[in-house]
């Protein structure tokens, strides 16, 4: 048994047996439990060992082989597989407390599956297919079929498709030059190509309106799930075109290209969330923002030859995993959540404040997960390139502002504090949720170690 | 050269039929024309079985949908808007003229026969616009299917592999079933 089957196989497998049990709270319990054991076989599995293993340690082969291409899932990439299924376990449960029809439950180990298997599959470009093939999965689990309002979703199904054919493209013209390439005119068209792809994949401007228009159609528990996960594994996918051609790597326009989408996709999410009036919108602009936040990360890399990346996923997953999760804690009331109902008792005020503080993470402020590898950011771009460092800032005070007038609102909500006492068994969860994330805030440096690892598949990026 | 000609009119009257056409029953139709110009085209650079893959997904695709859409046969897309049709057919004529003049510059980036590389392309712009100029997920999907179709020709004549066949047969099925998935809420839409 090889590591992709483990970690691939198997978990697509329980996905689909899940799917056909009977329909119940037990899924979710038997979801989160396959996910975290999932997570914690990546300390006891050992892939390739070159030293003898101890005796509580299995030694897995790394490589499958499908249809003469093979899917490899090497020690290094352990890390991404914990933080995979780790993130599963945490959607579980609160897909259990917060909204029980959810497809996500049993068919999301599938998508992560399909994630992790496009991540894995060598030749690496040919994991816009498998990709390709998640996005279609994705959206039965992002859309009710009840839901007659479908522009959303045929634009996010078109995007992602057109995407396709961009980076297979340019993987054949790359195919016959991986380390360089065959002539400068040759670089051009398939960095072109490759970058179309790209920003096809990730919704940057102007290819991102189907992202705030999905928002308004989808559960946020749900969407936040697909969007947040294809997302980040997007994001390694493209670190993995740049490490596995080195005339990428050098090519400082690609970088740069990074820093000018980068600073756009910043100020257009921050300005997004500073206008718009429904939360659920809010969201979106928010994971627009945070697209930019790590596009801004990867182009200062050519200034700084340091990868802060790893830490800004960590900002990425756990700042949006706190907004959505807080959304969905209204969404159960209100199908629209607009920012007058913050004035109503419909939301609970912990769960304002978690919002809020969400929020502080994406800004980067003290005592938060985003506070070190913003400030980091900062001073790179203060020191490389004055524009870019400006653009961030701005972006980050329009945040802060949303941020402050939030707190307006829970401070004038709050008459007494008997309306910060849990009420029920999900807002007693909730408040547990908010407490480990600000304490592990207060601590980042472990939750940062498991990110760092991410970065040990890309020895050539790293050097 | 005729047999050529020939593959290129019939897909320009295959796609116009579905660009212009308001039966869903026609835009069914003229999709697998579409699928049986892409087998033709790709059985003359791969093997007669591995090209049949892509002919049988396709046809397997267009009946998943017409399954779906068997009780919105009858329901028009906009049948007042006339303009809206000629809108479209000079939006496709004008893509496809500019295709036209740029396709032998194509060629020289991806050096594939020329009129799979020009069908290939038509193709593909043909499934753009059929997305893109209308509200209906039909629609939508119907262009998605073409647009992978004009790209499957174009790739096809790039390169030969099983994974990529197998998991482009793949995806048309699943973009199929998408169009089964939500036929509820889209004769919601055209009622």
């Amino acid at each position: 048994m090889s590591a992709p089957v483990i970690w691939i196989i198997l978990p697509a497998s329980f996905s689909i047996l899940l799917f056909f049990t009977r329909r119940g709270r037990n899924r979710f319990i038997i979801f989160a439990a396959i996910s975290l054991i999932l997570a914690l076989s990546t300390l006891v599995i050992k892939v390739n060992p070159t030293e003898e293993t101890a005796f509580y340690e299995i030694p897995v082969p790394s490589a499958l082989t499908i249809l003469g291409r093979s899917f490899i899932l090497t020690q290094e990439d352990s890390s991404l597989v914990r933080v995979i299924y780790f993130f599963n376990a945490v959607w579980a449960s609160f897909g259990y407390f917060f909204h029980k029809d959810t497809r996500v439950i049993p068919l999301g180990m599938l998508h992560s599956a399909m994630l992790l298997a496009a991540y894995s599959v060598t030749p690496f470009l040919y994991a816009s297919l498998i990709i390709a093939l998640a996005v279609i999965l994705s959206v039965p689990l992002i859309l009710d079929n009840q839901n007659s309002n479908t522009h959303g979703v045929a634009r996010y199904l078109v995007y992602q498709i057109l995407a396709l054919p961009f980076i297979l493209l340019a993987g054949w013209f790359l195919a016959g030059g991986e380390i360089t390439p065959v002539n400068p005119e040759q670089l051009v068209q398939a960095a072109l190509l490759l970058g179309l792809g790209f920003v096809l994949w990730l919704g940057v401007f102007p290819f991102h309106s189907w992202v705030s228009l999905l928002y308004r159609e989808a559960n946020p528990i749900n969407l936040g799930y697909i969007l947040q996960m294809q997302f980040f594994v997007t994001f390694l996918i493209v670190l993995k075109f740049i490490d596995g051609f080195s005339w990428l790597r050098q090519y400082t326009i690609f970088f740069q290209a990074f820093l000018v989408l980068g600073a756009i996709m910043q100020l257009l999410g921050s300005l997004g969330i500073f206008f718009q009036n429904n939360l659920k919108d809010i969201n979106g602009y928010a994971l627009l923002h945070m697209v930019g936040v790590l596009m801004t990360s990867l182009g200062v890399y050519s200034f700084s030859e340091v990868m802060i990346l790893p830490q800004m996923f960590a900002v990425y997953l756990i700042g949006l995993s706190i907004l959505h999760i807080t959304l969905a804690y209204v969404d159960m009331n209100d199908r629209n959540p607009t920012l007058s109902i913050l004035q109503s008792d419909k939301w609970f005020l912990p769960a304002m404040l978690g919002y809020v503080y969400g929020l502080g993470t994406l800004c980067g402020l003290p005592l938060t997960f985003g506070f070190a590898p913003t400030q980091w950011v900062y001073q790179t771009l203060a020191r490389t390139n004055e524009f870019y460092f400006w653009v961030f800032i701005a972006s980050k005070v329009i945040i802060s502002i949303s941020g402050i007038r939030l707190l307006k609102v829970v401070f004038e909500r709050i008459l007494s504090l008997r309306s910060l006492i849990p009420k029920n068994f999900q807002e007693w969860f909730m408040i547990f949720f908010l407490s480990i994330v600000v304490i592990s805030g207060l601590f980042p440096k472990l939750v940062y170690g498991t990110f760092e690892h991410l970065m040990s598949s890309f020895e050539n990026l790293i050097q | 050269m005729v047999f050529n000609n020939i593959l290129i009119l019939v897909t320009y009257a295959s796609l116009i039929l579905m660009i212009v056409g308001n039966d869903r029953r026609i835009k069914l139709a003229s999709l697998s024309i579409v699928y049986l110009l892409t087998f033709i085209i790709i059985i003359q650079v791969w093997p007669v079985a591995l090209a049949s893959v892509k002919l049988i997904s396709g046809w397997m695709g267009v009946i998943l949908i017409g399954a779906s859409q068997i009780s919105h046969f009858e329901d028009k897309a906009d049948p007042s808007l006339a303009s809206k049709a000629i809108f479209q057919l000079l939006i496709t004529a004008l893509v496809w003229i500019v295709i036209t003049a740029e396709a032998a510059a194509f060629n020289e980036w991806i050096p594939i026969p020329y009129t799979n590389l020009y069908l290939g392309l038509v193709i593909i712009a043909g499934g753009l616009i059929n997305a893109s100029v209308n509200q209906l997920l039909f629609d939508v999907i119907i262009g998605v299917l073409t647009l992978l179709a004009g790209f499957d020709i174009i790739y096809s004549s790039l390169e030969g592999s099983a994974l990529v066949t197998g998991i482009f047969a793949i995806m048309i099925i699943f973009i199929s079933l998408l169009s089964n998935y939500f036929s509820a809420s889209q004769g919601e839409i055209a009622e």
